[in-house]
């Protein structure tokens, strides 16, 4: 039976603070499905995927208390730690070879393969709404945001000015405002 | 406007990515707090990144659930559990009574060790507010110890001249006494022997050169860290002295009511 907490984010976080074990299986049983699909697209590989998740919940847990509240949603807080975690996965040693060693050009097409592999008959409507999206700017998003790709990086990666990349950057986001309301 | 171009700059897009330096992250989350439309494009930028990121969701598998929540160290204090017992009577009726017996102990034990807690805590906050009160003083006496550092710099410089300006008629126990510096012409004065002013009032010092008086600057009002003021230099004086001006000083010595003078 999931726990299902009728409190405020601020209460909620109360109790996190104070280390109660209810809200901690409220944040979990609540917020498990959104951060693992994060996770899950940055590293398609379950096993390895969870073990993220697992890291990111001791690391929720060792952090609460330097939340703050002023700086942004917790929801917001818990998926940058857990995008951060996966994304120095991908990059460390033990992080599979076969899945390291590949050029940008590679990890671009394994990204539009990741997608349509994870892409699940409930999650047709994300493939509508990510089709509205110029190709180009979703990868700069995705180089970005799942890859931990500095702007520099994909200038020099693209052979493109870095003014360009910045200005592309702001109007992917644009557009993507216009989508996720 | 202003924030107009820090919006546009495209910086909140990358607080948004991650991409900041933590100097940088300061930055934008006190403008977010200065500015509201800043916050307000802050918070739209994060909430489409939030929600195209998890426009997938995945269900974890079904063990990870109790693999996380063992790992952490979580208190079940905050939400009492309702306890089961098996039904009185018959050779159970004992065990119900230990049961019962052993929980009464443990919520003994429970709140013994929740006193303890509470107390603990209560001393570490007071040690807490004690350290910051330490700090402030610490930092008050720092700052005493710089002015005073100064003072006694111009007072043992060996240039200066030391001139004693005496009480005149209208208040004869004033006095004040001059540091001046015949090499770098600077003057220090000390005013502790000065009597305090009426509202609206401020004394001011005066420099005779060539017979003339010479303006050196309004005396600071109110209570002072350093024992001496710094005025205006002076080449050649003959005399100094002080007068009851208006509040913010006049252009020429009131001379009716000069209070201290003395000569080199």
């Amino acid at each position: 039976m999931p726990t299902r907490l009728n409190i405020s984010e601020q209460e909620l976080v109360a109790r996190l603070q104070r280390n109660d074990r209810v809200a901690y299986e409220h944040l979990y049983d609540n917020y498990c499905t959104a951060l693992f699909g994060v996770i899950n697209r940055i590293i398609p590989d379950e096993e390895t995927a969870s073990d993220v998740l697992q890291e990111a919940f001791v690391k929720i847990w060792n952090n609460i208390k330097g939340y703050d509240a002023d700086k942004g949603k917790l929801f917001t807080w818990m998926l940058n730690i857990c995008r951060n975690l996966a994304i120095d996965k991908t990059r460390s040693k033990d992080y599979g070879n076969s899945q390291k060693n590949q050029s940008t050009e590679k990890s671009v097409n394994q990204l539009g393969q990741m997608q349509s592999e994870s892409i699940k008959p409930d999650q047709i409507g994300l493939r509508e709404v990510v089709g509205k999206l110029d190709p180009n700017e979703r990868l700069l998003i995705d180089l970005m945001y799942f890859k931990g790709y500095t702007q520099a990086e994909i200038a020099e990666e693209y052979n493109l000015p870095l003014g360009t990349v910045k200005t592309r950057l702001r109007s992917a986001t644009m557009n993507l405002r216009k989508l996720f309301k | 406007m202003e924030t107009r171009e820090y919006i546009e700059s495209g910086v909140l897009e990358l607080y948004v990515y991650d991409q900041l330096s933590p100097a940088e992250r300061r930055e934008v989350e006190a403008m977010a707090a200065l500015h509201p439309d800043v916050r307000a494009e802050l918070e739209a930028i994060q909430a489409a990144m939030d929600g195209y990121a998890t426009a997938v969701p995945a269900t974890p598998p079904a063990a990870l659930r109790d693999r996380i929540l063992s790992q952490l160290d979580l208190s079940d204090a905050a939400e009492p559990r309702t306890v089961q017992m098996a039904p009185p009577g018959g050779t159970y009726m004992w065990l119900a009574a230990a049961s019962v017996a052993l929980f009464v102990l443990s919520l003994g034990v429970n709140y013994y060790q929740y006193s303890q807690n509470k107390d603990l805590n209560g001393q570490l906050a007071q040690l807490q507010s004690d350290k910051t009160v330490m700090a402030d003083n610490n930092a008050h006496l720092t700052r005493q110890i710089n002015t005073v550092t100064e003072d006694l710099t111009i007072l043992s410089n060996p240039s200066n001249v030391k001139v004693e300006l005496a009480g005149l008629p209208l208040s004869p126990a004033a006095k004040a006494l001059i540091y001046w510096d015949k090499q770098r012409k600077s003057t220090y004065i000390n005013t502790a022997g000065l009597p305090p002013l009426a509202e609206g009032k401020q004394y001011q010092l005066w420099a005779i050169v060539d017979g003339k008086p010479v303006d050196l600057g309004v005396l600071p009002l109110g209570p002072q860290e350093t024992i001496l003021a710094h005025m205006h230099d002076v080449t050649e004086p003959q005399a100094f002295a002080i007068t009851i001006e208006p509040k913010g000083g006049s252009a020429g010595p009131t001379l009716d009511q000069m209070i201290v003078l003395g000569k080199m």
